[in-house]
């Protein structure tokens, strides 16, 4: 992104829902909001699990649960309901729904596991260690 | 005791590695409708007892595998335009297959994968060929009803130490950079390295699948991708698609690879050895586990210093000795329970291994690190606390409770032992609950009690 705005606990709504939903953080390239381009708008969601003695399949389950929740909810057209941000009010098709995960207690064998999977899950995974 | 010296297998050494197999597709079946889904589900279905899944994984609820309950639950299979089936076995080896569709660059993509847990599974003597086998003729299967455009089978650690990036950008054509115990590559890539030139590859096996796919293996089986004779298959092959390499070099990273699968032995201070061997399983070979277990031998503790002579301790200075007992033993410990039962369920059943446990967790999560002053200031009371009920309970020491939580005591023989001022130590920076474990002081203890009372 060149000029990316970062903004936590964001609501959007979406169509057919009767509240907004609350996305960890929206990160939007302000780069892109000029008329006649498309916003690049980027959703993440933050997930703490503990992944302690899980298998790779068991771990590759629980990033599916997490991938379908944030496909779900942070994905698709929504509109920014925060009021201030360039794209108040504005109907958006998200670009890329993010999932981030703790990676302290994530072992580097299902850290990769993990990464390589995700794509196919329909989410770009990432891991913070605090 | 842990045991000191250990002498280990490299299965044992690299246990956390799976085999991997990857095949890709710009053909996703399942667009075509369940139907088109069939032909795969039928060689899934005739894999041998030991590799065929029983299980489907991605539905809400687990289910027993039948063709009609995978169609019956095919909404399920969908996360937006994405699709994912996934199959396991309840039965050991854990093995997981799936077949999902996707997008890569915006462009349809899918994948056939099957990932098998241990990889010792594939080194079996007397198996390893008949497993091997059924591998190839699985690719085979596959590569009949899905046009392949990439595909590699191998230890999976392996494929992460290398550096290869093409399992991450499936864009092709493109150079190869590393062979693997499997490889298929799809017409695109076999028309850029050239037909001729490819079937020429050193190779153990070398075959044209249909759709214009070639399948080629380095070795007979994956068992060994790791031995000398592996990597001097690779890299000769790897040499041939690309001339411009050279197969020294070539031959010295892969080499160089392998060491991080040989086993060094663990000979670790035997007060931290199960902690520091705790952190080295979960590191694993990925996580450099050669390196790390020779720092870990180097590595001693600093001798216990939170004691007292049991002659200069002081006297209980609290109002009520039973109730500020009772304080320790029922609030501060049972907090502490409270707090680590969860991701330390050892702590539930207050056996000694429940100590190196905790020890590790609080040093691997960076317990140390990431407190707060108030979080801090709870901890401490709940791991002296909890150090000391293994030297009451365990070795028989009495409590001198005290205003001041660090001058508390447990007097065993002539030591009087400063649990509170223990844990506040083990807890003042991010390698400290390695530096001042509680394994370290309950085992000094131990150690000074049976040689106190013979």
């Amino acid at each position: 992104m060149k000029q990316p705005l970062v903004t936590d606990n964001t609501g959007l709504q979406r169509e057919g829902r009767a509240h907004p939903v609350y996305v960890d953080q929206l990160a939007v390239d302000q780069a892109t909001l000029s008329p006649g381009l498309r916003p690049s708008v980027h959703s993440f969601s933050n997930k703490q699990r503990n992944f302690a003695s899980k298998t790779e399949k068991e771990a590759v389950q629980q990033l599916e649960l997490d991938a379908r929740e944030a496909r779900a909810k942070y994905s698709g057209e929504v509109e920014v309901r925060r009021p201030g941000h360039p794209l108040f009010g504005e109907k958006v098709r998200v670009s890329q729904t993010h999932l981030i995960y703790d990676g302290t207690g994530l072992s580097p064998k299902l850290k990769e596991a993990l990464l390589r999977a995700a794509p196919e899950y329909g989410v770009e995974l990432h891991f913070y260690v605090p | 005791m842990v045991s000191n010296f250990t002498s280990m297998s490299p299965d044992e050494w690299n246990k956390s590695d799976s085999f991997h197999l990857d095949l890709f597709s710009h053909v996703r079946p399942l667009d075509q409708g369940f139907e088109a889904l069939e032909p795969l589900l039928e060689v899934i279905e005739s894999l041998s007892d030991d590799l065929r899944p029983d299980r489907i994984h991605h539905t809400r609820r687990e289910l027993k595998y039948s063709r009609q309950a995978l169609r019956k639950r095919l909404r399920e299979s969908y996360i937006g335009t994405n699709t994912v089936i996934r199959l396991v076995r309840s039965q050991p080896p854990e093995a997981m297959i799936s077949l999902n569709g996707w997008e890569y660059d915006s462009q349809p993509i899918s994948t056939v994968k099957i990932s098998i847990e241990p990889f010792a599974f594939l080194r079996e003597p007397g198996q390893a060929e008949r497993r091997a086998g059924q591998l190839v003729s699985f690719v085979r299967a596959i590569a009949s009803c899905l046009p392949l455009t990439f595909g590699l089978g191998h230890s999976f650690t392996d494929v992460c130490l290398g550096t290869d990036p093409t399992v991450k950008d499936l864009s092709t054509p493109r150079p190869i950079y590393e062979t693997f115990w499997l490889n298929v590559y799809g017409p695109a890539m076999v028309q850029a390295l050239g037909r001729q030139r490819l079937l020429s590859t050193p190779a153990a096996l070398m075959e044209e699948l249909p759709h214009g796919a070639v399948l080629w293996l380095t070795r007979p089986t994956p068992a060994d991708f790791d031995s000398e004779e592996a990597r001097l298959a690779q890299a000769r092959a790897l040499v041939h698609l690309r001339p411009e390499l050279s197969l020294d070099s070539t031959l010295s990273t892969l080499r160089q690879r392998s060491l991080e699968f040989s086993p060094v032995p663990m000979e670790f201070d035997p007060d931290v050895a199960d902690i520091l061997r705790m952190e080295a399983d979960f590191q694993g070979v990925l996580g450099g586990k050669r390196s790390l277990v020779e720092r870990f031998n180097r590595y001693h503790p600093p001798p216990v210093s939170e004691w007292l002579p049991a002659s200069r301790a002081p006297a209980p200075d609290v109002d009520d000795v039973k109730a500020t007992i009772d304080t320790y033993e029922g609030l501060y410990a049972e907090q502490l329970v409270a707090l680590f039962h969860t991701e330390v369920p050892q702590v539930m059943k207050g056996t000694l291994e429940a100590l190196p446990h905790l020890d590790w967790h609080l040093w691997h999560m960076g317990w140390g690190r990431r407190l707060s002053h108030e979080q801090r200031e709870t901890l401490v009371p709940s791991l002296g606390a909890f150090l000391s009920r293994y030297l009451v309970e365990v070795l028989g020491g009495r409590w001198v409770p005290r205003k001041k939580l660090e001058e508390a005591a447990v007097v065993i023989g002539d030591r009087a032992w400063l649990p509170f001022l223990r844990a506040r130590h083990a807890l003042q920076n991010q390698e400290a609950p390695l530096d001042y474990s509680c394994s370290q002081l309950f085992r000094t203890a131990q150690r000074l009690a049976r040689a106190h009372s013979h």
